[in-house]
């Protein structure tokens, strides 16, 4: 049976749509303040709220928008219900994360009929697990974190489709305070994986783009490194609410390998100007070793010498090059990835963030099958 | 101590200049548009008041429980079906015609329920009651001309005219 949460500072209203809601075989909570709501949207996770707008504590849109920050509640179909009628008002609605606009005065019917059918189309669209992309590199420095940060970037762009950044550079990942979003505790210490989203929510961290981020943890722990199996199962709890997770690793990957490599979709390896194409195929072969048959792997070049500079003495001198020794298609070739902050948030028209969508939308077509 | 309010409860979007006022006013037996040309009250009340400021009117920076409206102020005001039949029984009307409203901020088109001729050279907007009613009306602000608003009615503040233009 639905769950579903009505959230109207008109008792009465709240009291008539509950009636409403029920016949048509939901059960029904009820809250008369934005306030109240977004407790009980935790608390009771129901799959559908019908949202008000005016309501005196917390306006709907920031209901919305908070419901929508909260990992636990970011998936929940959302109505908005608000005499707001006008067509500025649904933009604000949608913005905000709002599935479905609808104005008072309503006919129950046709409230009823829109809460189902949105409730449908949210089943019909059933979910596998979270298409999970890990950026790997054979040395320091060649911008792995940076291509994590803004391919994850790229594809939380994707409307209606949740992204989740983690960084796995236990010993000082900087993904966190690239995005601006440090993180305040570590989900090392704490994490087990007993309750799921519930447990890793405090962690999940939102940028304001809508992706989401579980930095690491700064300082770095002191303690022994996670064992294994919470790696593996934190990964599977993000994987079973996210639509795409992309994983920043340490250069060494040591018993991360097996974890990722199992549990992956896409390995993106990046590769530097100066990366020996000898060492590239050694570990290619490695992860063709223990790695799922399904596993894709392609390279990602990080800056070709200029044409000008062809005779510098660099391993890497063109894309064909790489194809051609490695045998597998070069996914992307960026501009040099320039350090501190995403280019995707600081120059989004950039020919560079134009690079980076297209190696995203490579990434989506991989994960829907339209590749 | 609350008090019942019998009788009418207009929703409805108050337009000034710089702001949009969402709230609902206690209107009695009458419509709304009565309250707002009885030329004996300057002020109107709302309750359950959000205001928007109108560069981004669909963003609301607040709430107040109780509101009193300037009526000369207003420049317009967005009504429901309900309303806009209301106003428009009270009118003796014979002809439909185009209308073309400026007001400072605002370009309102609709329809415009006149006289069965009107004689331009001779019509004045001063004869009219203090707020025109514009029927299936678009607002439009000349500022963001892509942000509209649009209602069954809409209710134009004749004392804040720019330019009045109809044609048939």
């Amino acid at each position: 049976m639905p769950k579903a949460l009505i959230i109207d500072d008109e008792a009465a209203l709240t009291t008539l749509i509950g009636r409403l809601l029920e016949s048509a075989g939901f059960t029904v909570e009820a809250a008369t303040s934005g306030t109240e709501g977004l407790h009980k949207a935790v608390a009771t996770r129901p799959d559908l709220i019908v949202l008000d707008i005016m309501m005196p504590d917390i306006d709907g849109y920031e209901v919305c928008r908070r419901l929508r920050t909260d990992p636990r509640t970011a998936r929940t179909a959302i109505a908005v219900l608000t005499a707001r009628t006008q067509q500025i008002d649904r933009q604000v609605a949608f913005r905000a994360g709002a599935d479905e606009h609808l104005v008072k005065p309503f006919s129950g019917k046709a409230l009823v009929a829109s809460v189902q059918e949105l409730l449908a189309a949210r089943a019909s669209e059933a979910r596998p697990l979270g298409y999970q992309v890990v950026v790997l590199r054979l040395k320091q420095g060649v911008g792995t974190t940076t291509l994590t940060a803004n391919l994850a970037l790229a594809l939380a762009e994707e409307k209606g489709r949740l992204t989740a950044a983690v960084d796995l550079v236990l010993s000082g990942g900087q993904i966190g305070s690239m995005l601006g979003l440090p993180a305040e505790r570590s989900w090392v210490e704490s994490w087990h994986g007993d309750r799921g989203m519930d447990e890793l929510a405090p962690h999940l961290l939102r940028h304001s783009s809508g992706l989401f981020t579980l930095p690491a943890p700064v300082p770095p722990p002191d303690t022994a490194p996670p064992e294994m199996w919470r790696v593996a199962r934190l990964l599977q709890v993000i994987r079973g609410w996210s639509d795409y997770v992309v994983i920043d690793t340490p250069a060494a990957l040591g018993n991360l390998a097996s974890v990722l490599l199992e549990s992956s979709s896409l390995v993106l390896l990046l590769l530097g100007p100066d990366e020996s194409l000898r060492a590239v195929q050694v570990a290619l072969a490695a992860i063709k070793k223990s790695a799922a048959e399904t596993l894709q792997v392609l390279p990602v070049l990080n800056g070709l010498p200029a044409e000008q500079e062809v005779s510098r003495r660099t391993e890497i001198q063109s894309r064909e090059q790489v194809e051609q020794v490695l045998g597998l298609p070069v996914a992307a070739v960026l501009p040099w990835l320039p350090g501190r902050q995403p280019v995707m948030v600081s120059q989004p028209e950039s020919p560079l963030a134009a690079a980076i969508r297209a190696l995203a939308q490579q990434v989506v077509g991989l994960a829907t099958g339209s590749a | 101590m609350s008090s019942v309010q019998f009788g009418r409860i207009a929703q409805a979007d108050f337009f000034t200049t710089t702001h949009r006022i969402s709230g609902q006013v206690h209107t009695g037996p009458k419509p709304l548009s009565d309250l707002l040309n009885d030329r004996s009250l300057s002020y109107m009340m709302a309750v359950n008041v959000y205001i928007s400021r109108l560069l981004e009117p669909g963003e609301i920076i607040t709430h107040v429980p109780v509101a009193y409206l300037s009526k000369e102020n207003l420049s317009f005001v967005v009504v429901q079906a309900r309303e806009a039949r209301q106003a428009e029984r009270t009118r003796y009307s014979a002809q439909e015609y185009r209308a073309l409203i400026t007001l400072p901020a605002f370009e309102i088109t609709g329809k415009f329920l006149g006289p069965l001729r009107v004689d331009m050279q001779v019509f004045s907007p001063a004869g009219l009651d203090p707020f025109v009613i514009v029927t299936e009306a678009t607002a439009q602000i000349a500022a963001l001309p892509e942000v509209t608003f649009c209602g069954e009615a809409i209710l134009v503040n004749g004392a804040r005219l720019e330019s009045f233009g109809l044609s048939e």
